[in-house]
């Protein structure tokens, strides 16, 4: 299948995307005709060309040496000396050139790793151009090697994460972002080597749209709200279609059973990382929040997850069903969710709700509608409470009988053989197992 | 033309219909839920026409105001979340069995009513609810692996009718009990706690409408919770759909009062010991198949 090259667009178009709505970006094309601080200005023309040799390397991806000097100098460029580390990243990259599709990609991706880490805050665009380019550069090792990509991945941000335990506790969050297009782009391979097309399909719509999202994100800090794992948002969307997608996997191939289900569990403990992260980040936005900003924020969701949908659809080959993709998103392995749907039905009940009238019943005012308040007072606290007496009877019937039952229970318990309750316990818990084994069978 | 018309008007006396049952049951849900414990461990409770009374001002007072706008956007998802795993069918079964099998999956459902948690208690509890959220996602993980393919619960439904005493049964039972021991869900009194401290110059009015909605996203947990303990019983058709969800609501919410009777909840061994049970189940239909 011709594959390789419409996802290298799609990467492509990503970088472009993000190279034309960043922000020191334009902050560098403005410094062209009026007065920008010199030094915002430097910067912003060094993230513009280690953004457009990124986009080189992502186009010279067959010629791997090419690619690899040129990831360098964008690192260079983007991180301003601190991203790339020429004592162990210049031998790495000369080992992706060497062998560019078997261990030669671990190369390229602990290189990214390092300079996504090192990426401060105001750096974030810098962090997206390294996953991107790992994604891009690594995908003939991830095509191959599948499990060794997954597994290298993990190591890496482990050995990152020992490395850069420096800075502050954010740190072990910012990894999150990072490690889960990763998993699923190996998600997305070996379902490809499994011959699932449905996997396919699911795993790679999860990487459009987390990738879509982080890109929104560092051009519009604020659609990072966008990104929290609760349900209508599309951070729900990629966990949920990632979880399912690796659950796929688990439940129709062989030996992928136990490590589909970690797996699934990992991509969505990675959302959930993330979303701490970015509450963190973002607790004060979300409580100013304005007008304007929300009805945006409302669109880019509600539009975000249908859109990457056709665009993953037309990239599997299955183009012609871009119908199906705006009353419902399937997961990897035949479920669906129709989160369109439900945006269609909640939108309009939560603008009928909430439309509001008059203001008084925010405030303490109780000047006009004083009386009108009373009576919907009055309304809640008519309230007669009561407990009736033959009840009351009952129930102490009933609880001298369970105390008479409870003194023959210990009675008849002080003569087993096991005293102890854990044993108890145990025993019954393995009771019930060999129970459910024999009435599996 | 005149049967697209037709369709459309089936679809919305669908939705009609069963927004109009469950606002006749959430009362009694309401009553079910918070005054029966208190009665039964003798204290004097109001009686249930006095819950119809609330409920019918509390929708006066909305239809007259208006809510605030998160207020709004969090009964709408509440409601939601209510509908559809309520799993009613009552003149149109297709509404019902798409609603059954493509919205009523428990992650998803599960995340709309933890969302409502955070909202209404910001800040606390934050191990509790990630607690609930991986006991969720195992949740998923094991329903999927007890059997491959399945849709939401109406797939679970249907397949534990097509192959009675299979193992998805027990795994869907224990997780029901492991998730009925992390409940993140505030109590009423908690959420009064929160409200005065965070100070709002919010009216009276406005809190008495702040905990009917998280009234509601209680009894739509507990009725999650029913959902995954006795499976057969959703999405019945017809009037044996009401009937069935008022039993599942029965389960979810005596699992509730016992996890909260027997303060269970503190114990996160007891909970690691029924995931990994439901587990075991999963995995032992899924090899013995």
């Amino acid at each position: 299948m011709p594959f390789h090259d419409p996802f290298m667009a799609c990467l492509l178009v990503l970088l472009a995307v993000l190279l034309c709505g960043e922000r020191s970006v334009r902050v560098f094309v403005r410094g062209l005709w009026q007065s920008v601080p010199l030094g915002l200005w430097r910067r912003g023309g060094c993230h513009m060309a280690g953004m457009m040799l990124a986009m080189l390397a992502l186009v010279a991806g067959d010629h791997a040496g090419a690619a690899a000097c040129l990831v360098a100098v964008s690192f260079i460029l983007l991180g301003g000396g601190l991203a790339f580390r020429p004592v162990w990243g210049v031998p790495a990259l000369v080992g992706y050139g060497l062998f560019p599709a078997d261990a030669g990609g671990l190369g390229v991706m602990a290189t990214c790793f390092w300079a996504a880490g090192r990426a401060a805050d105001d750096h974030e665009v810098a962090r997206l151009v390294a996953l991107i380019l790992m994604l891009g550069l690594g995908h003939g090792m991830a095509v191959l090697h599948p499990l060794g990509w997954m597994l290298g991945a993990t190591g890496l941000v482990g050995l990152c994460l020992l490395a850069g335990m420096w800075s502050d506790r954010m740190f072990l969050y910012r990894y999150c972002r990072l490690l889960r297009p990763v998993l699923l782009l190996g998600v997305m391979e070996v379902s490809r080597q499994q011959g699932m097309e449905l996997g396919v399909a699911g795993a790679l719509f999860a990487l459009l749209l987390d990738l879509a999202c982080q890109c929104l994100a560092v051009i519009w800090p604020r659609a990072a709200l966008l990104m929290l794992p609760a349900p209508p948002l599309p951070g729900f969307v990629v966990g949920w279609v990632g979880l399912h997608a690796s659950l796929g996997l688990s439940s129709s191939t062989e030996g992928w059973t136990v490590m589909g289900c970690l797996l699934g569990v990992g991509i969505m403990g990675l959302s959930l990382g993330d979303g701490v992260l970015v509450l963190g980040q973002m607790a004060e936005v979300l409580r100013e929040g304005r007008r304007r900003d929300r009805v945006w924020g409302l669109c880019l969701a509600v539009s975000l997850p249908s859109a990457c949908g056709m665009v993953s659809g037309w990239l599997a080959g299955q183009g012609a069903g871009w119908v199906g993709w705006l009353c419902r998103l399937p997961g990897g392995d035949g479920s669906m969710m129709a989160l369109p749907l439900l945006w269609g039905v909640m939108l309009p009940a939560w603008f009928w709700l909430s439309r509001r009238r008059k203001e008084e019943l925010e405030g303490g005012s109780l000047s006009g509608e004083e009386r009108e308040e009373l009576a919907a007072l009055r309304a809640y606290m008519q309230s007669a409470p009561a407990c009736p007496h033959s009840l009351k009877r009952l129930m102490m019937r009933g609880r001298r009988q369970v105390l008479s039952v409870r003194l023959s229970v210990t009675e008849l318990l002080s003569l087993l053989p096991a005293q102890e309750l854990g044993a108890v316990f145990w025993l019954v818990f393995l009771g019930s197992v060999l129970v459910v084994m024999g009435l599996a069978q | 033309m005149g049967s697209v018309l037709l369709s459309v008007f089936r679809v919305v006396l669908e939705l009609g219909l069963q927004c109009g049952v469950l606002f006749l049951l959430l009362p009694v849900m309401f009553w079910l839920a918070e005054d029966v414990p208190a009665l039964l461990s003798g204290r004097a409770v109001a009686p249930l026409r006095e819950r119809y009374a609330r409920f019918a001002t509390f929708w006066r007072l909305l239809l007259r105001h208006g809510l605030p706008v998160e207020d709004g956007l969090m009964l709408a998802l509440g409601f939601l979340a209510m509908l559809c795993l309520a799993g009613l069918s009552l003149v149109m079964p297709e509404v019902g069995s798409l609603m059954g099998a493509w919205l009523a999956d428990p992650l998803l459902m599960g995340g709309i009513l933890l969302v409502g948690a955070v909202w209404a208690v910001p800040g606390r509890l934050w191990s509790a609810h990630g607690r609930c959220c991986a006991t969720l996602c195992l949740t998923e993980c094991f329903l999927v692996l007890a059997a491959p393919g399945v849709t939401g619960l109406q797939g679970v439904q249907r397949l534990l009718l097509a192959a009675p005493g299979s193992s998805l049964a027990g795994t869907s039972l224990c997780c029901a009990v492991a998730l009925a021991l992390t409940a993140s869900l505030p109590g009423a009194d908690s959420l009064a706690d929160e409200m005065v401290g965070r100070g709002q110059r919010a009216s009276r009015v406005a809190r008495d409408q702040r905990q009917v909605i998280v009234a509601i996203y209680r009894v739509a947990w507990a009725l999650l919770l029913g959902d995954l303990l006795l499976p057969v019983l959703f999405g019945l058709e017809g009037p044996a759909g009401v009937v069935g969800l008022m039993v599942r609501f029965g389960g979810g919410s005596l699992l509730v009062a016992l996890g909260r009777m027997t303060g269970m909840s503190r114990n996160g061994r007891f909970v690691a010991l029924l995931l990994g049970l439901a587990g075991l189940m999963a995995l032992a239909g899924r090899f013995a198949v």
